[in-house]
């Protein structure tokens, strides 16, 4: 679109297109932005996804239901822990199949730990995208703890692969419990350090404050999921209204904002953090002893049904929509993922940004790449 | 420079009257061995301060072994040198669709205003075998004050150079960005130095220190500018961050958003020299803050003595010497506060940057201007003269 300068007819200000990504330093992964702009000022905003594109959902087909677990790792590189969960929960569902409640615990531990190792590092990547540096450093310090922890218990750092129809593939290790209290205990003050780089900071304050404005409404509209939800004013958390596991059993408050702005966004995490600390030790004492698996035949095979189940991972309301035709292979495997939607909606939230709120309501909003490509 | 020069000279031959060319080329070369080198040696301990603050150790691996071992601040010495060949070793791309003449001026233009604004600042002063007390600089120009805002105002020009000529949509961004900045933070930045400039009576770096050292309505202490024009030091140094492209103002080169901004296209010994341009420049600053602001290469009631006899020993020019420790000890301060903001900050929008700068430094450098005058008149009034 052309139009005249006001000031000299004979001046015409002309849009452009700036194409960021697939390969850009802030892109998270390889997100496409297609951006007419003008001058910094963004006129339209249009996402390309696909890039990650590795038919996820047509692989679990071919293969029987014990050996899609690995392939839900690489669905959320950051959180393979509840996206094994929700897989697996279908096909208990679906099985009909109890699991003991030592794995519940097991389970909920995992889950939650991931969100804490999920949440520093979307702290790290969302203060390096609005310019601090060493917030990252501070992150990714702590996170190493947390992965610690994970590979003392089923020997990966990054794609667990570890909960398994019926329980969890090996028992936690006898000092976990201890570890993982003297983990909390050393790392809970730190959240305020990591508040403390952030927080008070008026550059900050002013980049993040009004920035990407999200209502409640087009939140639902957009199927917008998880701490992005809550912080636009909607207590939803599918572990308080649709409770799975153990986590009826456990106190634990749901942090709300009302501002729906990249500050409450931050702020909602932060919280979050807080609150998988208390679960955690909540769990550490009530953890029950028994078997950690109810043992399933190799070839799990499921009877005819359909079933979906959905739970809360770091990032929103993670689903599985599992098909069975009564064989030992999936029939259809859906994946709902979070970040899906949120990348449906940020495209209405950067209109008339400038190029640098693009960056930060684009890591508000935590997105994860595989997840939305699958 | 020039009269120290040939005393030193006369006095280490014999009477040898040097060419009149002899002390610029001796300056240039000066200049540029110590830009080398004091950068090579200011990122070094950039990524030393950085790995501080983020609680690692910065490099270590390169450089004697024995020395990494002792502490985090013996290692990794070898970091830069290393970075600096392997830069000149890299493959120098002239993208196919760039203007070819200002792709290749713009580095060489940036580096040249890096350069020549090194002429007016002084570093030191001596009494040494001459009549009077010597300003040591290249060359204690009148107008040094305007002269170095002048020049390094031409970085904004090469930066804008490279941003069109890139043909690059971030890099004409970045340098937009660039253009826009150091537009609107040249202006505070003058109205800032036009306190001391009228505490001074006098333009010449020299005359600031040598007015700072005499101190205000007789007392030493206050001289420093720092104390009668505190809000001119605060409303100076941010917009010399601002200028020099430093984060948390380094919005021409925000790597999360234009990906390097005006430099994107440049590799090799092209990009090493803005590289080295910016460092340079980011020493000039904390130099002209030291001299304008922290008393240069003086301390209150300290004058060290022209030769210093140790003996065995006279040391000539030893108040040369102690001049110029004092004047880095001070202008490196200033280096660890700037990079103590760099790593601690988050980056401003550029908007907000524009509102900060036009509605928040200026009025705050006009106050100081203000506060100066009226101290000015005041000494003027009841203590005679200029402070000094």
């Amino acid at each position: 679109m052309m139009r005249q300068f006001p000031a000299n007819p004979d001046l015409t200000v002309e849009e452009f297109e700036l194409n960021m990504g697939p390969q850009h330093p802030s892109t998270h992964g390889v997100l496409r932005l297609v951006l007419t702009m003008d001058g910094e000022r963004v006129v339209r905003c249009k996402p390309v996804v696909g890039y990650l594109h590795r038919s996820i959902e047509k692989m679990a087909e071919n293969r029987t239901y014990t050996q899609v677990i690995p392939v839900t790792d690489r669905l959320d590189y950051c959180t393979s822990m509840t996206s094994n969960y929700v897989y697996v929960m279908a096909v208990e569902d679906l099985a009909d199949i109890t699991v003991p409640p030592r794995a519940e615990y097991i389970r909920v531990i995992m889950s939650e730990l991931n969100r804490i190792a999920s949440h520093l590092l979307w702290y790290g990547t969302f203060a390096l995208e609005v310019g601090a540096t060493t917030p990252f450093i501070y992150g990714f310090r702590d996170r190493e703890k947390v992965l610690d922890l994970f590979e003392s218990t089923c020997g990966a750092r990054l794609l667990y692969n570890y909960l398994r129809i019926g329980g969890v593939s090996r028992d936690l290790p006898e000092d976990f419990c201890e570890r993982m209290l003297a983990f909390l205990d050393e790392w809970e003050p730190l959240i305020r350090e990591y508040e403390d780089l952030l927080d008070e900071n008026p550059i900050f304050y002013n980049r993040t404050k009004k920035v990407g404005f999200l209502s409640a409404e087009k939140a639902l509209a957009y199927g917008v999921s998880g701490p992005n939800l809550r912080a636009s004013g909607m207590a939803r958390d599918v572990r308080r209204e649709h409770p799975y596991a153990v986590y009826p059993e456990l106190e634990f408050d749901v942090p709300v904002r009302t501002e729906g702005d990249v500050f409450a966004r931050y702020r909602i995490r932060m919280e979050e953090l807080r609150q998988s600390a208390r679960i955690l030790r909540q769990c550490a004492e009530k953890l029950p002893g028994g078997p950690y698996l109810e043992p399933q035949p190799l070839r799990v095979v499921l009877p005819e049904g359909e079933t979906y189940v959905h739970l809360e991972s770091p990032r929103g309301d993670i689903g599985c929509y599992l098909v069975s035709q009564g064989t030992d292979k999936p029939y259809r495997c859906k994946f709902r993922t979070p970040s899906f939607c949120h990348i449906a909606v940020f495209q209405h939230l950067v209109r008339d940004c400038l190029i640098p709120d693009i960056m930060a309501i684009c890591a508000s909003f935590d997105v994860v790449l595989p997840e939305t490509d699958r | 420079m020039e009269p120290i020069f040939e005393q030193f000279v006369r006095d280490l031959t014999g009477g040898f009257q040097v060419p009149f060319w002899a002390p610029m080329l001796v300056s240039l070369g000066l200049v540029l061995a110590f830009i080398a080198l004091n950068a090579m040696f200011m990122i070094w301990l950039e990524r030393k301060i950085c790995g501080r603050i983020q609680r690692r150790m910065g490099p270590m691996l390169t450089g004697p072994k024995a020395w990494a071992r002792f502490s985090m601040w013996t290692g990794g010495w070898f970091q830069t040198p290393c970075d600096s060949v392997k830069l000149l070793l890299k493959e120098d791309i002239i993208p196919a669709q760039v203007d070819r003449f200002g792709f290749m001026l713009a580095p060489v233009l940036v580096f040249m205003a890096a350069l020549a604004v090194y002429v007016p600042l002084p570093i030191s002063s001596t009494s040494y075998a001459q009549s009077a007390p010597i300003v040591v600089a290249v060359a204690d120009l009148d107008i040094g004050l305007l002269y170095v805002v002048a020049i390094t105002t031409l970085t904004i020009l090469a930066i804008l150079t490279a941003g069109w000529a890139s043909n690059n949509k971030y890099s004409l961004l970045g340098g937009m960005r660039a253009g826009v900045q150091i537009l609107s933070y040249e202006i505070p930045m003058l109205f800032a130095l036009m306190g001391p400039m009228v505490l001074a009576g006098s333009l010449s770096l020299g005359d600031l220190v040598l007015v700072q050292h005499a101190g205000l309505f007789g007392v030493p202490l206050l001289g420093w500018f720092l104390v009668p024009s505190f809000l001119g030091a605060v409303v100076y140094l941010i917009c010399a961050v601002a200028e020099t492209n430093r984060p948390p103002f380094d919005m021409p080169e925000a790597e999360q958003e234009l990906v390097a901004g005006f430099s994107t296209e440049y590799t090799a010994m092209r990009f090493a020299m803005f590289y080295l341009a910016e460092f340079s420049n980011t020493f000039v600053v904390c130099m002209i803050f030291t001299a304008v602001f922290l008393g240069g290469w003086t301390l209150p009631g300290f004058i060290p003595p022209s030769s210093l006899n140790l003996g065995f020993f006279t040391l000539p020019y030893f108040d040369l010497l102690a001049g110029m420790a004092i004047f880095f000890a001070k202008a490196y301060a200033v280096v660890l506060l700037l990079m103590w903001i760099r790593w601690t900050f988050p980056r401003l929008r550029p908007d907000h940057l524009m509102t900060f700068g036009w509605k928040f430094l200026l009025p705050l450098s006009f106050v100081n201007l203000l506060v100066c005058i009226v101290l000015a008149a005041i000494q003027q009034i009841y203590f005679g003269g200029n402070p000094g």
